[in-house]
């Protein structure tokens, strides 16, 4: 099943410039591992070093964010629309 | 009278199209002094600008006026390349607080979403300090997502709001002259 990733302009050097790119999986976790593989350069951007989503990332599938719908293992299928945002917090503290 | 024959005009010191070449001559200098790093000997203004109209800037004071006593936070979304604000995104500070902001995420994701149909992108974020300058903390530095993007501070510590944008690479923080459209 083939889901479309949009990808954000912070990571885009890594994707050769693409907004949006494409990858086959069953679930959200095999569509970024299919995504990591063929731009390593997101590895490090998307997964932490256990392997978990990196904390500063957020992956929505259509609107829903995965944290709450089975992390790596939320189901994807064909049509779905895959957003990775990062987190954008700061502030005066 | 000795000065009887003295134009109108004397009080002024040259005539106007010296005045002319004496405004190209300053306001070049102005423009080289701005685009010099202060490593360089320049005012603290690097090269990176941001644009972006007087009305949208009073949007987003209003925004952050709107939310005292907390933190106001948005997005700023225009042309990626161009570095042209063409609109903002008041979003919620999902944080609540006075001292720190944080995007409400879904926000987020309906905003890049609309951008990404316009042909936009978000291309920065603003946020307001309540009580301290209109310069990055080092919590905004340290938490800044994209090294492409602008970091518009309104400061609201004094009566007059203060606008000003930055960029943050790599923990390196350089002011942007923000010019309005």
């Amino acid at each position: 099943m083939t889901v479309s990733i949009r990808i954000p302009t912070v990571l885009r050097p890594q994707t050769g410039g693409a907004a949006l790119v494409a990858f086959e999986g069953s679930t959200i976790g095999e569509v970024l591992n299919q995504m990591v593989a063929a731009h390593p350069g997101l590895a490090g951007q998307v997964f932490s070093a256990d392997g978990s989503l990196h904390k500063f990332v957020n992956i929505y599938v259509n609107d829903d964010d995965v944290r709450y719908t089975g992390g790596l293992e939320t189901p994807v299928a064909s049509g779905d629309e895959v957003s990775i945002l990062p987190a954008v917090a700061g502030g005066a503290a | 009278m000795a000065n009887k024959t003295t134009p109108a005009r004397a009080a002024c010191r040259f005539k106007p199209s010296e005045s002319i070449e004496i405004w190209e001559l300053i306001s070049g200098e102005f423009s080289a002094v701005i685009k010099k790093l202060p490593s360089e000997g320049g005012s603290h203004y690097a090269e990176e600008v941001l644009t972006i109209s007087h009305a949208t800037q009073l949007e987003v004071i209003a925004h952050c006026l709107s939310c005292v006593p907390e933190e106001a936070c948005g997005l700023l979304i225009g042309d990626y390349a161009s570095e042209v604000v063409d609109h903002v995104v008041p979003t919620e500070n999902v944080a609540h607080s006075a001292m720190v902001y944080t995007v409400d995420p879904g926000a987020f994701l309906a905003a890049d979403r609309a951008a990404a149909k316009q042909g936009f992108d978000v291309i920065g974020v603003y946020h307001s300090h309540t009580h301290t300058e209109a310069y990055p903390s080092p919590t905004d530095v340290s938490q800044a997502p994209d090294p492409g993007w602008h970091y518009v501070l309104v400061s609201l510590r004094d009566i007059v709001p203060v606008f000003r944008s930055y960029s943050i690479v790599e923990g390196t923080v350089t002011e942007e002259l923000v010019v309005t459209q």
